[in-house]
Parts: structure tokens; sequence; C-alpha cells
């Protein structure tokens, strides 16, 4: 049996606000436990719900990034379920009309991943099931409300994947627009862009689909594609012995790479969704939409296009300086300290930064050798004040020193010199002290120039620079007769 | 008149186990309850309208204080170390 994987994505994304969706409690990461709750987000009879226009134009904004149709009439629900981590017993979300319907996703490969809806809702609460310094905790659970009404747009796909690396790829892209668009901080580990995967099988050229499964907890990109390819080869193994796929909710066990099962379609939750009777329906008047839309930031894939026309990079350069909204302002920011060469900049991103970026302990992007550095280092090449390769001892020296690249040139005593008299002073010790050398160049042997080259950069101690020398020997050469 | 298994569909959700007897006094008590609100169907409500002119129904984004962790304590049965403290979740 020939089997076909279809797979859709279910994204919660909080959203980047200063106070919470429904009240004023700080909107932020970590802190003491139960520091950031009031008696909105803990349900107190009596509190009513008041929207953030805030939480509703980042929800707008993501959602235009990504083509979004925006209902400008949509109704909050209460989705009603029994758990700790929610104190109201209901959450505040969206259901049959939701914010914004039908967007589409650019995929890496030239395709486009749709988007069924957009929705506004509230977080929820976290619960611990054992002490936050890791001790056992038996029988009991810690609840910590500081996240309870944290604002979120949850997003569906359409289930139009195919393979787990299109999905991990559709997550990767979509989390790139969100910080493109500065709408959530995307922080995987702190919990601001949450994943779920739908997974199912069906015999190629069958329409309809097989059972699908849910799988849960995929704190990262990496375990995104790992826990589909699983559910892949499980269910192939299922439904090749002749058995069926049973619906389900699967949480994916990142320390052994396979999931198991949450609960099956009988334990499901049955929400009792209903309009949620606090909240009147939420009105996006045109004027509100237009400077919503008008003020877009720029999309990644926009921004990419712009580097090319703007700057002349290549696609492949500007797809890897685009691949985070950090790496393109710096770029960009660097660019602007040094307009005449920004394929230098690039370059030099491309190769010296991004190895340091890609070491375990990098620093975040705050703490990035400063833009105006690295295009000074770039500039001091640029006027042969400085070799190739005495710059990148320079960025070696100054990436985490953040100390000044002139400076750091003077100290390590790199700096080229472009003295000409002087130059050609060594160049003439050097050819005086090199008769044989000197007498095979003039007889047209250039084997021996990067011999009398070497010569000249020992006599300036590493200071001349060395295309220029090479250069000028066979000028010298010529004038004196070699052919 | 709610049938039994309906009423306990909805026990189930409330997290509640009742006995055959309760089963059987709740589905007679929220048919009652269910029956009397069941004359706002005779209320025509389509015509109203909510009257927004200003945007009302919004806040701005400006964090506020809330409630004293003591003071939220104070209203739960059991906690530890600034968290709530229940009965485990599995």
């Amino acid at each position: 049996m020939n089997l076909e994987p279809v797979i859709g994505l279910e994204v919660h994304v909080q959203l980047a606000t200063e106070s919470k969706i429904f009240c004023g409690c700080p909107n932020a990461f970590g802190g003491e436990p139960n520091s950031r709750i009031c008696a909105v987000c803990l349900g107190y009879p009596g509190t009513l719900p008041v929207l953030n226009r805030a939480a509703v134009d980042q929800a707008v904004r993501l959602s235009l990034s990504l083509d979004a149709t925006i209902n400008q009439r949509s109704v909050f629900a209460r989705k009603n379920y029994f758990y700790p981590d929610l104190p109201k017993g209901y959450q505040i979300s969206q259901f049959d009309l939701p914010l914004a319907e039908w967007g589409t996703l650019p995929l890496s490969d030239g395709s486009a991943l749709s988007i069924t809806r957009l929705h506004l809702e509230e977080d929820a609460g976290k619960l611990l099931h054992e002490m936050p310094g890791g001790g056992e905790l038996p029988g009991e659970s810690l609840v910590d409300f500081n996240r309870c009404g944290v604002p979120l747009l949850e997003i569906v796909t359409e289930p139009d994947l195919r393979s787990a690396g299109s999905a991990q790829d559709a997550l990767q892209r979509l989390h790139q627009v969100l910080r493109f668009t500065g709408t959530s901080d995307g922080n995987m580990e702190e919990g601001s862009f949450r994943c779920d995967a739908n997974v199912s099988l069906r015999p190629v050229g069958r329409e309809a689909y097989g059972e699908k499964v849910e799988v849960k907890n995929l704190n990262s990109f990496r375990n995104v594609a790992r826990s589909i390819l699983h559910e892949i080869e499980r269910q192939t193994l299922v439904l090749e012995s002749g058995q069926l796929v049973v619906q389900e909710t699967r949480s994916f066990d990142a320390s052994n790479g396979t999931t198991a099962s949450l609960r099956s379609k009988e334990e499901a939750h049955d929400y009792r969704y209903f309009p949620e009777p606090d909240l009147p329906p939420l009105l996006i008047d045109d004027a509100r939409l237009q400077s919503l839309a008008g003020a877009l930031p720029e999309r990644p894939w926009a921004r990419a296009d712009r580097l090319r026309s703007e700057f002349g990079l290549t696609g492949d350069d500007a797809h890897l300086l685009t691949q985070s909204v950090e790496l393109a302002e710096y770029f960009e920011e660097a660019t602007k300290c040094l307009p005449e060469n920004p394929l230098g900049i690039a370059n030099w991103i491309k190769t010296e930064v991004l190895r340091e970026l890609k070491r375990p302990d990098a620093p975040p992007a705050a703490n990035w050798l400063a833009p105006a550095k690295l295009a000074g280092l770039v500039g001091m090449i640029d006027n042969g004040s400085l070799s190739g390769s005495g710059a990148k001892e320079v960025f070696a020296e100054i990436w985490e020193s953040h100390e000044d690249p002139h400076r750091a040139t003077e100290r390590l005593g790199l700096a080229q010199v472009n003295d000409e008299g002087q130059l050609e002073a060594w160049l003439q010790q050097a050819l005086k002290a090199n008769r044989g050398p000197t007498e095979q160049l003039l007889a047209g042997e250039h084997r021996v120039v990067a011999f009398l080259v070497g010569q000249v950069m020992k006599l300036s101690q590493g200071s001349a620079d060395p295309r220029w020398i090479r250069e000028r020997l066979l000028e010298w050469s010529r004038a004196n007769g070699a052919p | 008149m709610l049938s039994s298994s309906e009423i306990k569909h909805i026990a189930g959700l409330a997290k509640l186990r009742l006995s055959a007897e309760e089963v059987q006094g709740l589905g007679a008590d929220l048919s009652r309850v269910l029956d009397y609100i069941a004359l706002l169907d005779g209320v025509a409500v389509d015509e109203t309208v909510a009257k927004q002119d200003t945007d009302p129904q919004t806040r701005a984004d400006v964090p506020s204080a809330g409630l004293d962790v003591e003071a939220f304590l104070n209203n739960a049965p059991k906690d530890l170390d600034r968290f709530l403290l229940v009965p485990a979740i599995k």
C-alpha cells in the first residue's frame, strides 16, 4: 500500500503587548509565581473582561501579513472545560466568527500553505508537576496563573502539507513573519510560539482523509519534524498490519522521539461553545483596518526582494540575510555606515558573523558587535589599511570585546602600511639582499616572485600589502628589462 | 426531559460523580430549569442593537497593578512557595 501523509498545523502565538488581553495585568514571562494576577484574569465573581485594543491590532497585523481576510465583525465565545489552569472554567476564544480567515503562507520551495482561520483567545495558566527546582511532588500539582489571559492568536492551517520537512519549513516561515512584523517575540522556550500537528495517512490517489492524530508538546522546529516522522512511521505500521489508526491526541516525548496517547476521541472534550455574553462583538471599522494595513511592517520575503534590488545581493544571500529580523537589521545598519560596499558587508556577515552566531554560546542580538564596527572593519580592508587575513584576526578579537576595529588593529600591529615610499624602500632593500632571485626575476622566472614578496613582508613585519608588493615587483622587473 | 445519559455526560464534563438517585433527581430538576429558560424563546430579541458611538468596548494597552499574592493565596485551600497547590493532574 502506497501511503501519503496529510499534515495540518495549529499554532498558538502569544501577541506582543504590554498587558493581558482582558485585564491590565502585565504580559510578561517568568518572575515570581502568581505575581501578575487580578480579579478579572482569575475570574472572580462580578468581574468583567475588557478587550485590549493593542492585542486586536497585533492580531490584525499578523493576519494581514498572511494575506488573510479580516472579519470586520467577529464574536468571542466561551470554550468550556474544567481544568486547574483555567480559573473561570472556560476560555474566552472565538468559534464560528473568528477574527480572520483564509490566509496564505509562502513556503521556501515556492509553494504556499493555505491558512484556514486566525482567532483571538486568552492563554491559560501553567501547571507544574514537580517542584520548580526539580523535586518530587507526589499526588499534587502547582498552579501559576501569571500566563492566564495573555493574548493569543491561534492559527490553523489547511491539511495541505505532505512531509515533515515542509511542516518544519512552514513553521519557520510563520515564525519569521511574526518576528519581522513585531507581532510576537516568538520565543519557543518561553512558550510564545507553540505548535500542534495533525497527522494522518491515506492511500495515494484517495481524496478522503484518514483518521488523524493530533500531536502536542512540540517545543522546537526540529521536534515538530521528528514527531511527524515518528507518527508517519507509526501509522504506516498500524495500517500495513491491517489495523486502523485511532483518532486521538498524542504527546511527543523529545527524549526518545516517540509519541504516546494522551486521550482518545471518546474522551475528547465537549467544549459547549456559546457566544461570550460579557463581550460585545468585535467590530473593526474601515478606517482602523486601513491604517493597520497601511503601516504593516515589511514581511520577510518582501524584505529579501528589497535587499536584492536595493543592494544587488544574490537571491541566496538575500534569503540568508533575512532568515531573522535581527540579521536583516544588522545588515542594513552596517550598510548605512558603509554605503559604498554592501556586498562586502554581506560577505562578512555570511561568513564571519554567521559562524559566530552558530556557536551554542552565541550572544543575543543586543550583544552582537555593533554594525558600525563591522562596517568600520570592512572599510579598512577597502581602503587598504588592513589586509583580509588581518581583518579576520581583528574580527575574532573584537566580536566579544566590542573594541573599536581601528584601535584593535593598532594594538595588534596589523595596520597595513600604505606609504609607497616606505614600501618601495623595503622592496629595494629586499632586491639588494637577494641577488640570485633578483637575477632570476629579471630573467623572467616568475616563480621567485612569491619568495621576494615574502622577503618584503618580513622587512615590513607583515604590514605591507602583499598584493601591492607583488604587482610592484612585476612592474619593476619589466621596467628593468624582464621579458 | 433530559435523559440519564445526558445528565451523566454533563456531570462528567463538570467532573462530578453522581449516584443513581442523584441522576434521577437532577434529570427532573435540570429539565425544569431548561423549561423555565425556554421562556426566552418567546421573546423577540432580533431587534436588540448595541449602539456604540465611541468604542467603549476596548481598553488601552496600559499595565496596572493587580492582586497581592497573599490576598489571593488566602482564598486557596492549599499553597506552596507562592503557587496554588491542587490534587495531581495526570
